[in-house]
């Protein structure tokens, strides 16, 4: 290097660059959630509650919450809680989505809209839709990515995690 | 030297068929303009940025109410303050999302926001709305690009078939 300016900078980018892109770490299974998060989700310790991020641009998505929403009116109540969280940078794109599930019964659970995705910020899924289940605030199972037969494994899960 | 002539041509060629369909869609979609579009994210960026700075983080979180089971009021507003949202990531990770965050705070020091400026960060796995869209992809919105280099694809590999991704974009398995 001629100039020790010029390389000055860019070794100072190079730190830098490398500073900000070490990786975040994501939840994971048996980690214990804050009370403020479990507060705002209004999480009910008692029962196994399957949280379930989504988007609109996702396709995976598009496959996956009509069997969910088909599943959910089958299971008791009294022991699962399901939340579902549209990330979609725009509300109304995001309503305009669930809008479209209206025909085949509509999304059968309680959704939040994250249009500043502090939700999933903080969960981090290395992948959409990410579906976690809670029990006692512990995260207990995830699933991320794009799983075929969700209801299936959704029921299987839950008799593993003592749901009667 | 002949083939690469030709190549270029088609390149040349495959180019105009994409800019032609992009200001084709450009014609039918006024207001997805650069700049228009440049504006929008500024402004949810500015909004954004504002929110991170007040004391009290206000999400715009509403709730969807079922008809058949759970019937929360359609109204509900998530209201989460600096501390709970600090507090959401695990006490073992501050120090990763100590540089992690996207977006400068108040009460940061300034060294924090310096950092923002010349850094670049990778899209995460929910951030791909944008990536995700039909306008991404590298022939636009005009079917014929796409045909156009299937059909170069199968002229030169003797092969088709293969071709497109499952999904939408979204990091999924």
């Amino acid at each position: 290097m001629k100039n020790p300016i010029s390389s000055l900078i860019i070794a100072a980018t190079l730190t830098l660059t490398t500073l900000t892109t070490l990786p975040s770490y994501a939840v994971e299974n048996g980690e214990e959630l804050s009370p403020e998060l479990l507060q705002a989700l209004n999480i009910d310790k008692n029962k196994i509650t399957i949280i379930d991020f989504f988007a609109s641009w996702c396709v995976s998505c598009r496959v996956e919450l009509p069997q969910i929403s088909q599943l959910i009116p089958n299971l008791d109540n009294q022991q699962i809680d399901m939340i579902g969280i549209n990330v979609d940078e725009e509300i109304d794109e995001g309503q305009a989505y669930i809008d479209t599930f209206k025909p085949t019964g509509g999304l059968n659970f309680r959704v939040y809209m994250d249009p500043e995705q502090q939700m999933i910020d903080v969960f981090e899924p290395l992948g959409m839709p990410a579906l976690y289940y809670i029990q006692n605030g512990i995260v207990k199972k995830m699933h991320l990515g794009a799983m075929a037969n969700i209801d299936e494994i959704i029921k299987s899960d839950l008799i593993t995690l003592g749901y009667k | 030297m002949a083939k690469l002539i030709k190549y270029t041509q088609l390149v040349i060629m495959a180019s105009g068929l994409s800019a032609c369909g992009h200001y084709q869609y450009l014609q039918d979609n006024p207001e997805n303009t650069s700049e228009n579009t440049l504006n929008r994210y500024s402004h949810n960026s500015m909004a954004i940025l504002a929110t991170h700075n007040t004391e009290a983080i206000e999400t715009q979180a509403t709730s969807v109410a079922n008809d058949k089971q759970l019937k929360p009021n359609p109204e509900r507003i998530i209201k989460l303050n600096k501390t709970a949202t600090k507090m959401a990531y695990p006490s073992n990770k501050l120090t990763s999302h100590y540089f992690a965050k996207k977006l400068p705070q108040a009460d940061q020091p300034i060294w924090d926001n310096f950092l923002h400026i010349f850094t670049a960060e990778k899209v995460k796995p929910w951030q791909k709305a944008t990536l995700a869209k039909a306008t991404m992809k590298p022939g636009g919105l005009n079917p014929d690009s796409e045909k156009f280099n299937q059909k170069i694809y199968a002229s030169k590999e003797s092969s088709r078939g293969g071709l497109g991704v499952a999904g939408g974009g979204c990091g999924c398995n």
